[in-house]
């Protein structure tokens, strides 16, 4: 892998403005804003090679050099809902920002498989099973290339 | 104390049930040196408690930097913890972010007031930490504490 830097880590909630509250509250920061993507806001996603109509709410708070992401799943068959229906409420991914392409072969070429794409005004995301070598998922986001 | 007033995540630990073998696929992923994978819980100097109650929690543990964050490995033994209880009812996964705060007692006493209290507590020779019961809150746990002695 091109880097070791942890961009984000994000968290899988059952009510966003709820817990993004909270944040705000214990952590005295102004509260983000609640972001709804959609197929209607140019998101497209690719869960498990297939083409879904995949909603989210999502929140960004900044804590250091890090991001912390809210995600809420508002639909059906994405990797946030997965992990939604098994778990519960708890940290989703661990993200990371790519520019080569090589990375994602990397990644496959060790056995990860690609489990979900989602493209958004942010670039491209890759989601990777990666939980069984790792202990939790890994999320590569590409910016949309110049 | 009209909230936390530290904002910086340091660490970020996750549970694993075969911490030698995870280490080795984040060192050679990442193209990280292979850490040395330390046991923690036998030195006299260091007590657990879960729950208020004394625990034998015996854990390896395994240390990443990555960026400015530190990665950390927990293996728990069977004893009980807030380890444990994670991978018992989640499996592997993000166990808790840690933030480090000027004072651990006026700290804990703003979490009390929002009636977040500490699940488990830790004292070990560079200091100690505390995580807090803040998953409903924050669908997470926040591991406080003041920043550690000699800290690699």
């Amino acid at each position: 892998m091109e880097t070791n830097i942890i961009s984000h880590i994000a968290i899988v909630v059952k009510d966003i403005n709820k817990t993004a509250k909270h944040y705000s509250e214990l952590f005295g920061i102004p509260m983000p804003e609640i972001i709804y993507e959609s197929k209607e806001t140019g998101c497209c996603s690719e869960y498990f090679g297939k083409l879904v109509n995949c909603s989210y709410e999502i929140a960004f708070m900044r804590f250091g050099i890090m991001v912390l992401e809210l995600i809420h799943p508002c639909s059906e068959e994405n990797v946030w809902k997965d992990y939604f229906d098994r778990h519960g409420e708890g940290v989703h991914h661990i993200g990371f920002n790519i520019r080569d392409d090589k990375n994602i072969k990397f990644l496959e070429d060790n056995g990860m498989a690609i489990v979900q794409k989602t493209e958004n005004k942010m670039g491209m995301n890759y989601y990777f099973d990666s939980n069984a070598s790792l202990g939790v998922m890994i999320e590569l986001c590409q910016k949309p290339q110049k | 104390m009209d909230n936390l007033d530290s904002r910086i995540i340091w660490q970020i630990a996750i549970v694993v049930r075969d911490i030698k073998k995870t280490a080795e696929n984040y060192a050679r992923l990442f193209g990280m040196e292979m850490p040395e994978i330390l046991i923690s819980g036998l030195n006299e100097n260091e007590s657990i408690f879960y729950r208020g109650n004394a625990t034998n929690a015996i854990h390896k543990l395994a240390f990443f930097k990555m960026g400015l964050i530190q990665l950390e490995l927990i293996e728990p033994n069977n004893e009980q913890s807030t380890w444990r209880d994670f991978l018992d009812h989640k499996g592997e996964g993000v166990h808790h972010v840690a933030v480090f705060v000027e004072n651990e007692k006026d700290a804990l006493e703003f979490l009390a007031g929002k009636e977040i209290n500490p699940i488990q507590r830790g004292i070990f020779e560079m200091g100690t930490y505390n995580y807090m019961d803040t998953e409903e809150q924050l669908g997470v746990i926040l591991s406080i504490s003041e920043k550690y002695k000699n800290m690699r």
